[in-house]
């Protein structure tokens, strides 16, 4: 499947609109695996564990969208949006990263 | 809120049963360890093994049955039965043995409470805790300044003129990344999708014992943290993807920053998203551009060589 963050597909025409469809997840609730093995790693300087994690999260919040513009049947994403928000609390650390976009079907 | 008592037992049964299993179990090791008067350093360590045996059986019961924790209630039932006991019972079943304040008992204390209200707790040890010992080394550091009426001295920022380094590496790619949908006059051959990257932005370490110290108080400065890397690092990581799948260049391109962190300090999450596409306005245009690879990926090595220091 097509996921662009363009509003517009060059050259192909869409010929349906689908609606909006989105996708979450959320990363690091846990304080004690945070303060040991993550917040270690950005603090001493070893950031990639913590950044994988985020890609992971990334990818499994696009999953989640892609599957519901799969069930509407569409064939491509536009308009997508990724957005990472910080969700704080005492316990700290926790992100949660959401997308958005527009499901349609182009003729391809 | 609740619907009716019965459903509410119904629905909570696992995390009764917990925990008073776990209360029962606690107490019942209490008598034990009071009976065969296991003493170290004359205290009775039924005060740390009873809650805690208690707070670890509830757990267990709870995860397995009722699918998550209840919290430890029952090491905290079990913390007051047995000083209740200790303090007022009249001493038939077994001798008294009196409560005495000391270390152990005020860590068994801390150890109880934070098994049975961990976020209430946390938050006392690692804010409250921490903010004044802050607040402390603050006045001791400022002392003596304080005392001969002298503000600390602040350092005078230089100027920064032309593009700071990370901006460079951008200039020498052969097809621009563009933060617009597709620029006019370019002819875009074929979308490949959503791709990103993401990167932590470090805090620079500091030298020396008394700098570390001042470092705890002071305000953040942008200096302070490898933005510029982190987000050189997030644009090299969404090429990266995007040139992996084939693509040439990366259009729409959004560089957004998260801060994160909390208790243990914070850390700037840079990221950037585009959608990755194969431009060219010739098909010789665009295999030059596919063998020119080089420049990128030596610029890759050296930023994930960095080392601090």
């Amino acid at each position: 499947m097509l996921i662009l963050t363009t509003p517009t597909i060059e050259g192909k025409k869409i010929n349906k609109y689908l609606g909006l469809v989105t996708g979450d997840s959320l990363l690091g609730a846990n304080m004690y695996k945070d303060m040991f093995s993550g917040v270690r790693d950005v603090v001493g300087g070893r950031t990639s564990k913590y950044e994988e994690e985020l890609t992971n999260a990334r990818k499994l919040a696009i999953e989640s969208m892609q599957e519901k513009a799969e069930q509407k049947g569409a064939n491509a994403i536009i308009g997508t949006r990724v957005a990472y928000h910080n969700l704080g609390g005492t316990m700290g650390n926790t992100i949660m990263v959401t997308v958005s976009g527009t499901a349609v079907s182009y003729q391809e | 809120m609740v619907a009716s008592p019965k459903k509410f037992l119904i629905e909570k049964r696992w995390a009764l049963v917990a925990i008073i299993v776990g209360a029962i179990l606690g107490f019942g090791s209490a008598i034990l360890c009071i009976a065969w008067n296991l003493v170290i350093f004359g205290f009775n360590i039924m005060y740390i093994v009873s809650p805690l045996l208690a707070g670890f059986v509830e757990t267990i019961i709870a995860r397995r049955k009722y699918g998550k924790s209840t919290g430890a209630i029952s090491a905290l039932i079990t913390f007051i039965l047995i000083n209740g006991y200790g303090w007022f019972s009249p001493g038939y079943i077994f001798p008294k043995e009196p409560v005495r304040l000391s270390l152990i008992t005020i860590i068994a204390i801390i150890l109880t409470l934070q098994a049975a209200f961990p976020t209430l707790i946390n938050y006392i040890l690692f804010v409250v805790g921490i903010g004044t010992v802050r607040k402390f080394i603050e006045f001791l550091i400022f002392l003596p300044s304080r005392i001969q009426r002298r503000i600390p001295e602040v350092e005078e920022k230089k100027e920064v003129i032309g593009p700071s380094a990370d901006e460079i590496f951008l200039d020498e790619l052969p097809v621009p990344l563009l933060s617009v949908p597709p620029a006019e006059g370019e002819k875009i051959k074929k979308y490949i999708g959503l791709v990103g990257g993401e990167a932590v932005a470090k805090e620079k370490e500091v030298e020396g014992r008394v700098s570390k110290l001042t470092k705890l108080i002071e305000p953040t400065l942008l200096d302070d943290m490898y933005l510029g890397e982190a987000k050189e690092k997030a644009i090299s990581r969404m090429l990266d993807e995007a040139e992996s799948a084939g693509a040439n260049t990366v259009i729409d391109v959004i560089v957004d920053y998260v801060s994160t962190g909390g208790l243990q300090g914070s850390a700037l999450i840079v990221t950037a998203t585009g959608t990755a596409v194969i431009v060219g306005r010739k098909a010789s245009n665009l295999e030059e551009n596919i063998s020119k690879k080089e420049p990128k990926s030596e610029l890759d090595k050296k930023t994930s060589n960095n080392a601090p220091n």
